[in-house]
Formats: C-alpha cells, structure tokens, sequence
C-alpha cells in the first residue's frame, strides 16, 4: 500500500461531492463536474509522490482539477477564473436572489465562495488552492459575505 | 436581524447544493491507467529495485580515470563482481516515511526496512525483483521483454493494451487519453527492463556523464567503519549517490534525491541456473484490501459506558486529552474488500474519538490543537482508516508515526504557500485494537498513544461479569445482530439489565430476537 493512495482515497471518500458542485459553474453541468474530479484523483493517484512535496491534500488536488475543468473550457487561466463562472441555471431556478447576488462579485471572489460554501474548504485550504495567504482569504470572505447579504437583503427585502 | 454571515451563508448554499454522490472509487483507480514500466510510475518497492540494479551495473562500466596502483578502478569493480552472466543483489530499503517510538518512553526506535533481491540477466532482458518484510513477501515484479508479471498477473502496459485492445477494454484500461483501443491489435515496442528512457539507460549514460563531467567523485567518508569513496552522478531525478568500499570496490549504498536509499549487502554474479526468474504466484501474498470505507453508523453519547457499550473492546484516552476534550464518538461501518471479489468483503464495527474543537461540520477544526482516534478490531478493517500495514503490525508497545503536513509549498507561478497546518499520522495495537491517531502534534499523538485504555463497561461487578446475558450484549454490541443462540430467561435478562444503560441507539434487533427465541422456547 502506498501511504499517499490511501489519503487521496480518503480524501475523494469525504470530499467527492463537496469538489463536484464546486466545479459544476466551472463547467456547466454535474455530468461535467464529475468527469473533471474524477480525472483530478486519478491523476492526483499517478502523480502520488508529489504529494509531500505540494503541501496538504484538498488545496493539490483541487489545483489539478481546477486545471482540468479550465483546459475542458479552454479559457480563464489558473489565476483568473472565467468571467461567466457563477451557479447553473438549475441553481438559478432554485435561488434566483442568491444566482444574481453571486453574479455581482468579481469571479475571483467568487471562487473563494465557492471553495468555502460548496466544497467546504478551510480557510487554510482555500489559502493554499488559491496562492494567497489565510489573511487575504478571511478578508476576501468578509468582503463577499458583506456583497452578497447586501445584496440578498436588498433583493428580498426591497429597497 | 443580525446573524452570522458565515452559517447563513452555508445554509443558503447547502439548500441549492447537490446532494447526490455519483461517485466510484473503482472508476478513479483504472482511470490511473496501467501501471507503466517506465520507473518514475513504478510503486516504491519496484523503483527502488529498478534504480539499484541499475546503479549496481553502472560501477563495473566505470572508466580509466579511476586508476589505482592495482590497476583501473573498473577492473577491480569488475574482479569484485565476478564474470557471470546474472547480477544478484540483496539489499536493504528503509521506509523512511515512518518514525518508529516507544510509546511509553517516547524514545526512537530502529526505523522499518524492506529486504530487496533481484536477479539482473542484461543479455536476455529479464530482472526480477522480490521485496520481504521480514519472512512476509510483499512484492514480486518480473519484468520481460514480453512483459511484466506480478501475484495479481501480468501487467497492464501499454505494449499489452496494443496486442490485446479487446481484453484492455474490457479490463477498462487504456493508454489513450479517450479510453478508446481500438479493435485491431497492434505493435508497441516494449522497452526492455534495463533501457528507461526517462533516466537514460544507466549504463551508457553514466559513461557519457563521466566523459563530460556530469558524474564525479565528490569525497572519502567512512560508513559502518568502512572506507568508501562516494560517486555522484546526474539523473532525471536529481542526483544519485553511490558509496563504494574502497577496499572491496563494491557499492555498499546508493540514494537518490527523493530519499530513497538501498544499504547493498551482497552484489555477485551468478550462473543463470542459480537465478530466480520464476514467475510471481498468485498465493506467495497474502490477500490485501484495495478498498476501505468507515461509514457513519451512530454518534455516540461522550462518556465511557455509552462507548464501550457500543463498540466492543473500544478504548478511549478519557474525557479530556492534554487538555482537548473529547468532542466526538461515532461508532462506525467498517467494509474492507479486495480486488475482483475475492476473498468476500469484510465489514465490522469501528470506533472514531474527536478531541479538540469542532467546526460546524462535525470535523475536527485542523487550526487548532486536535486529536482524532480511529480503532478498527482488525488490520484488514483497519484499512478504512489509512492502515497500510499487512506486513509490519507495530510491537507491543510501539508507534509508527508519520508527519503529513506542515511543509512549505510553492503555489501559481512559484509563490511560497503558507505551511499546511501540521499533522501527524500514527498507527499501534492496543488491547488487540488497530487504532489509527492523527493529530496536530507529535506531542499530542504520542500522548493519545500512552493514555489509550479499555473504557469503562457496564459498570457490573467482577463477579457478575461472567453471566449469561453479559455474552447476549457483546453478542450484540459487536456487530447489531445476535449471531449465537441464547435461552429466553438469559435473553430477557440482558434486555432488563440493558435497560439500565440508557443507550441511545437503535436496538429493535435485541427486542427482535427476544421475541423470536421466547416464542419458540418460552
């Protein structure tokens, strides 16, 4: 048994789905999403022995299936997510004042909620998914958190 | 209104979130693909085998520089490993990955090593590696020119996948990025064991990185009070070091960047009749699970007799740890299975202790102090919780500890990521328990270890605790279901002194059978 399969086993067992939604607005669709994690693990299962070298877990394997998902779109890059990355549709459906409340944040911000409320990433984690220190995390959290129950207030609420 | 932005939030994004789980483990693995002989995708044990055979080989090319006033350094390596036709080497690997420590006394212990042998034959392209932990084998690679064979049976490479594409569909295993074969089998070349492009051929390139300089003597040191000269040479994979006795001009020891060493202990050439190059047999190892699941079965009330009432022989390290204190039990579902089925799948009962804090997820909080014990009642259970040890079940009284986190990493364009939070992985037995510790320190794990302890049963007297209905509960707690056959009178009895423990958890089961036995023999 090698020690880093059993982890990214683990990992895929308690994560799978929470990594699914987070990428179905990268990609379009849960059928989509899903291919593009699968990939992630097995790649992340043949590239095993990166594994102590890259930090923890969720935030490396979460960069190569954010890699995959961006090469399946062919656009944005690994620094800037695409501009049209927000809920589905069906999403939409189900909670128009939060779809158009994401919309208003730029998409980097945007990721961040996604990575936080979808694939249940520490702030840890989502620092290292994303290149930045926790610092910037909590302030970028703080800061989508005040834009979108602004915004929610406002939608729900009425001016 | 105020409210917490955070919670709010989630619970907003948890009402649209899709619950379904479409996932599949078994998908995941043969998307990996076949297990390439190119030696960077090899398994640990057949790397390491690999990589020695091939720097064994390397010394006797060595080239006139190293004269001596013997005579060439390359003549002497050659008159030490003799003239036959087959290189056989035994060494020693350590797994470096574990710390070895007395739980008790904390103090280090000798680290876990593999023994490597393999037999080399240049000329006919075979090599064969058998990897032991102690008298266990628990790895055996023949690599052919017609392929490569493990227990499991032959190795799905991409040479295979060409000439069989119908079997590789089938066997949901392709060299393609589409997964699509083809129908009509076809030729790949397979390169022969010894010739790995991606290291270059050890042999030729040693020689030309000795011709250009890329390869050097970088120093004498001493080794096991043995004079060595050491070699360094440049591979793909960084630089590669070998320690030659200076008085045998044999390699007593050769690492590699990543950490990997092998400490040779015999190097000799042998006639092809002393050789091993038999196929691997299916049975030379025994049965291992490739997959392991801990299902949630019953969070369980956080006190002693609600634990061990729960789950069978459980342990537990109190109601506090080092100050942390115990957050959360959950008794759970233990499936360990094996590859095709065979042998049938086993499932148990495990027990997982959370001590620390908690986030609103019911996980440990992994930025603050932390403790998690997972207790499995057997190794191959066990597997559910990151138990890899078929072979090397720790001794009595002993940990092996491994430290996952906290390294430095590079993120997008190189930025420095900060340090993920440390952690700390360690597996022992305890009481015939396979228990699993991860923690957020060496400290804390070591301490989990030491204060581990049966915890508090039923509370019943001594001399109450051979009675009857004590073998109905364990009956029952073991597993949910009453596998042995009990009177009426015993079966009402345990029910009555079952009441009195105020278990939360389901138990129609107990009732179930009660009714059954008394109806049929009051």
């Amino acid at each position: 048994m090698v020690r880093g399969e059993a982890q990214i086993e683990q990992l895929y067992r308690e994560r799978y789905v929470g990594f699914r939604n987070a990428l179905v607005p990268v990609v379009g669709s849960r059928e989509a999403a899903r291919d593009v994690v699968q990939e992630a693990f097995a790649q992340a299962l043949r590239d095993v022995k990166k594994l102590r070298r890259e930090g923890s877990l969720a935030p490396w394997v979460w960069q190569i299936a954010w890699r995959i998902a961006l090469r399946e779109r062919q656009i944005g890059s690994v620094d800037e997510p695409p501009e049209d990355f927000a809920l589905t549709a069906r999403d939409e459906a189900s909670d128009p004042a939060l779809s158009a409340a994401i919309r208003s944040l730029p998409p980097k911000r945007r990721m961040v909620v996604f990575l936080r409320y979808f694939a249940d990433f520490s702030y840890a984690e989502i620092a290292q998914a994303v290149g930045v220190t926790e610092g910037t995390v909590a302030a970028t959290l703080a800061q989508a958190h005040a834009a979108l129950l602004d915004q929610l207030m406002t939608k729900e609420v009425g001016p | 209104m105020k409210t917490d932005s955070d919670a709010a939030l989630a619970d907003r994004f948890a009402a649209i979130a899709d619950h379904v789980d479409d996932s599949d483990w078994d998908e995941v693995v043969l998307r990996r693909g076949p297990l390439p002989t190119r030696a960077r995708g090899l398994p640990r044990a057949r790397r390491a085998a690999l990589a020695m055979t091939l720097a064994a080989a390397a010394v006797v090319a060595l080239v006139a520089p190293w004269d001596r006033s013997s005579g060439s350094l390359s003549d002497l390596a050659l008159a030490a490993i003799g003239p036959g036709p087959v290189l056989h080497v035994v060494g020693d690997v350590p797994i470096t990955e574990f710390k070895v420590f007395n739980i008790q006394s904390r103090a280090s212990q000798p680290i876990l090593s593999w023994q490597q042998e393999t037999w080399y034959d240049h000329r006919r392209g075979l090599r064969h590696t058998i990897t032991r932990s102690g008298a266990s084998i628990v790895d055996d690679l023949l690599a052919t020119p017609k392929g490569s064979y493990t227990p499991g049976g032959i190795v799905y490479d991409c040479a295979w996948v060409a000439a069989h594409p119908i079997a590789a569909t089938k066997a949901r295993v392709s060299c393609n990025a589409s997964g699509s074969n083809g129908t009509k089998p076809h030729l790949v070349p397979r390169p022969l064991p010894t010739l790995n492009p991606g290291l270059v051929g050890f042999l030729d390139g040693y020689q030309q990185a000795l011709r250009k300089g890329n390869a050097h003597l970088t120093g004498k040191a001493r080794l096991d009070g043995r004079a060595v000269e050491w070699l360094e040479f440049k591979t793909d994979g960084g630089p590669e070091r070998v320690a030659l006795d200076t008085r045998t001009h044999k390699p007593l020891l050769v690492k590699d960047a990543s950490g990997w060493s092998i400490r040779i202990t015999t190097i000799e050439t042998i006639s092809s009749d002393e050789a091993n190059f038999a196929h691997p047999t299916k049975h030379e190892i025994g049965a291992q699970p490739t997959f392991g699941r801990a299902d949630n079965d019953q969070a369980l009330r956080l006190d002693p007799s609600a634990i061990s009432n729960a789950v069978h022989s459980s342990l537990w390290a109190g109601k506090t740890l080092s100050g942390l204190p115990l957050a959360g039990a959950t008794r759970e579902k233990l499936t360990a299975s094996f590859a095709q089925g065979t042998p049938a799948p086993q499932t148990g009962i495990g027990l997982q202790l959370l001590y620390g804090a908690l986030e609103a997820s019911g996980r440990l909080n992994p930025t603050h102090p932390y403790v998690q014990i997972s207790q499995a009642p057997n190794a191959t259970l066990a597997f559910a919780y990151m138990w890899g040890f078929e072979h090397e079940t720790p001794p009595t009284g002993q940990i092996y500890v491994e430290n996952m986190g906290g390294t430095p990493s590079k993120g997008p364009h190189g930025k420095p990521i900060p340090p993920s939070p440390p952690r700390m992985l360690g597996f022992t037995v305890i009481n015939g328990r396979y228990v699993t510790i991860q923690a957020s320190s060496a400290s804390l794990l070591l301490s989990a270890a030491r204060n581990l302890r049966p915890a508090p049963g039923l509370g019943i007297p001594a001399h109450r605790s051979t009675a009857r209905w004590i073998t109905v509960l364990n009956d029952w707690l073991d597993n949910g279901r009453i596998d042995g056959s009990y009177s009426c009178s015993t079966t009402r009895e345990a029910i009555r002194q079952f009441a009195k423990i105020h278990y939360r958890g389901t138990s129609s089961s107990l009732y179930l059978y009660e009714k059954a036995v008394c109806r049929t023999h009051p």
